[in-house]
């Protein structure tokens, strides 16, 4: 019952710490510079792995797809199916939890030690808002950048199924762009995975300085901190998932 | 004038009492140390003077206003006049020295490029250490680094400053240095709270002194008064001895085990 208490306590702890962040909009050009920088050094510094692990999904589903349809002549559809599953699902689902384990873990760390060195408390002393200056040009970039990591890791998974439906595979350029014309609808799948990609941002984020923000000032407060942002987030941004795909009306939309 | 004001301040959390109904006042131009072992109440004591922490019960007054009842924004403003010297520096790591310095003048003012140049030139300069605006904290030693922190708290000239644990950690030399830069500053006419343990160096640079035991006052008057003071707890931490006899010491340990600590 007391651990049950004590989950409710730190529920209500971080809706409460959300609000406070997301009240703290930017009043100064200080504030908008720093969220410019933010928006950088989060959303570039990730671009690389998403480009990466993009390309990697896109061959491995082209490759399996194009196994099972083989077997019943279609292989021409390849490219929709890859688009299909890379648009909806994967590309919003990996880019969150792979921007959790580089950027929320990064984030979780970097605040963590700020509160351990007393910073927050020394920007509050020198009348500067904490919260407006290093709390919400984090979260807002982390929010930003992941539609856009989103959009890249999309690109990239298509144009690597390209190279292995057109070098690998053998099958004509024109098949592959057709299929994926006619299987895919970009303003409603596409989009989909966008609208998954910006709640999971908030998700990663919201969760990434809350545990910074709440580490404890022992040995293995920051250790804790940092797997916690990564495990937790990851676990939300699978089940987030789940319950937007059930809300959205699934497949049948 | 009365800067700070506790008037019986309590503040219990989850059930534990971190402060006990602690009565305390301080004037413009004092410069009073608050002193107490490690875990007696010294920054629970800061936090609540400084509004970071709410009491239970009474008020804490700064500069004549109630700190629970102000909000965000008027105590951000109140805390503009005060500046603060942080037990581990608080300095930002991937800034330099002069950016460290400079930052709270900018934020707040918008001062043409030279003029907030030659003002961290000035505040350097204050703290013995010309020249090192290029320098990055982590190229600092211990002392530098608190010394450059206090430029930073003095940055914006304070007419009261609070020093947290300013002699930890530091070396003979270094203290001696914080001690003649506090004297200096006082003689500004900044008033001053200055937290620690060590009684020897507090009692060189303060007026008057809080002992502070597990959130009470234990004493509090003049360091003549409190080196004087016959009160148990504070003979035994003027003198450095333990309040734990052999005999109560094995008895606690005994009751520990037994009550499965």
């Amino acid at each position: 019952m007391s651990s049950m208490y004590a989950f409710c306590d730190r529920l209500g702890l971080s809706f409460r710490f959300i609000m406070r962040v997301l009240a703290s909009y930017p009043s100064r050009r200080v504030h908008v510079k720093q969220i410019l920088e933010q928006i950088y050094r989060l959303g570039n510094e990730t671009v690389l792995i998403i480009l990466v692990a993009g390309s990697f999904i896109g061959m491995v589903i082209t490759l399996q797809g194009f196994t099972n349809l083989a077997k019943y002549g279609a292989e021409s559809e390849i490219s929709g199916l890859t688009a299909y599953s890379i648009y909806r699902e994967l590309a919003p689902v990996l880019t969150g939890i792979l921007v959790a384990g580089r950027v929320g873990s990064l984030l979780a760390a970097e605040i963590g030690m700020m509160q351990i060195n007393q910073q927050f408390m020394c920007l509050e002393m020198l009348g500067i808002n904490a919260n407006r200056l290093i709390l919400f040009p984090r979260l807002l970039a982390v929010i930003v950048s992941m539609p856009i990591l989103n959009t890249l890791f999309c690109l990239s998974a298509i144009m690597s199924s390209n190279v292995v439906c057109t070098v690998g595979l053998g099958l004509p350029e024109g098949m592959f762009w057709n299929s994926l014309q006619y299987q895919t609808l970009f303003m409603l799948d596409f989009m989909h995975g966008l609208k998954k990609s910006f709640v999971f941002g908030i998700i990663v984020a919201w969760i990434a300085l809350f545990q910074g923000m709440y580490t404890s000032k022992d040995r293995l407060g920051l250790a804790h901190a940092t797997t916690t942002t990564v495990v937790s987030a990851s676990l939300f941004v699978l089940a987030i998932d789940y319950v937007i795909t059930a809300i959205s009306g699934g497949v049948m939309v | 004038m009365e800067i700070v004001r506790f008037d019986q301040v309590s503040l219990n959390v989850c059930g534990r009492t971190l402060m006990d109904q602690v009565s305390f006042s301080m004037f413009l131009g004092e410069h009073i140390g608050i002193i107490g072992p490690s875990g007696a109440g010294k920054s629970t004591f800061l936090k609540l003077m400084l509004g970071f922490l709410k009491p239970s019960k009474g008020k804490v007054y700064l500069f004549g206003q109630a700190v629970s009842e102000l909000s965000d924004q008027d105590l951000e403003k109140l805390r503009m006049d005060i500046g603060m010297l942080f037990q581990t520096d608080a300095l930002f790591s991937e800034w330099t020295v002069e950016e460290n310095i400079a930052f709270p003048i900018r934020y707040h003012y918008d001062l043409p490029e030279q003029v907030t140049r030659n003002l961290v030139k000035l505040k350097l300069d204050d703290v013995g250490l010309r020249g090192a605006e290029r320098l990055f904290p982590r190229e600092l030693s211990g002392g530098m680094a608190r010394r450059v922190a206090l430029a930073r708290a003095v940055s914006r000239d304070p007419n009261f400053i609070i020093y947290d644990e300013p002699f930890t950690g530091q070396d003979p030399v270094t203290k001696s240095h914080l001690k003649i830069l506090m004297r200096k500053f006082h003689k500004e006419k900044m008033s001053s709270v200055i937290v620690s343990h060590d009684i020897k160096d507090l009692s060189e640079v303060v007026q008057k002194m809080v002992v502070i035991w597990e959130g009470r006052v234990m004493a509090f008057g003049t360091v003549d008064e409190v080196m004087k003071s016959d009160n148990e707890v504070v003979r035994h931490f003027i003198d450095g001895s333990s309040l734990l006899t052999q005999e109560n010491s094995d008895q606690d340990l005994l009751t520990d085990i037994m009550e499965g600590c």
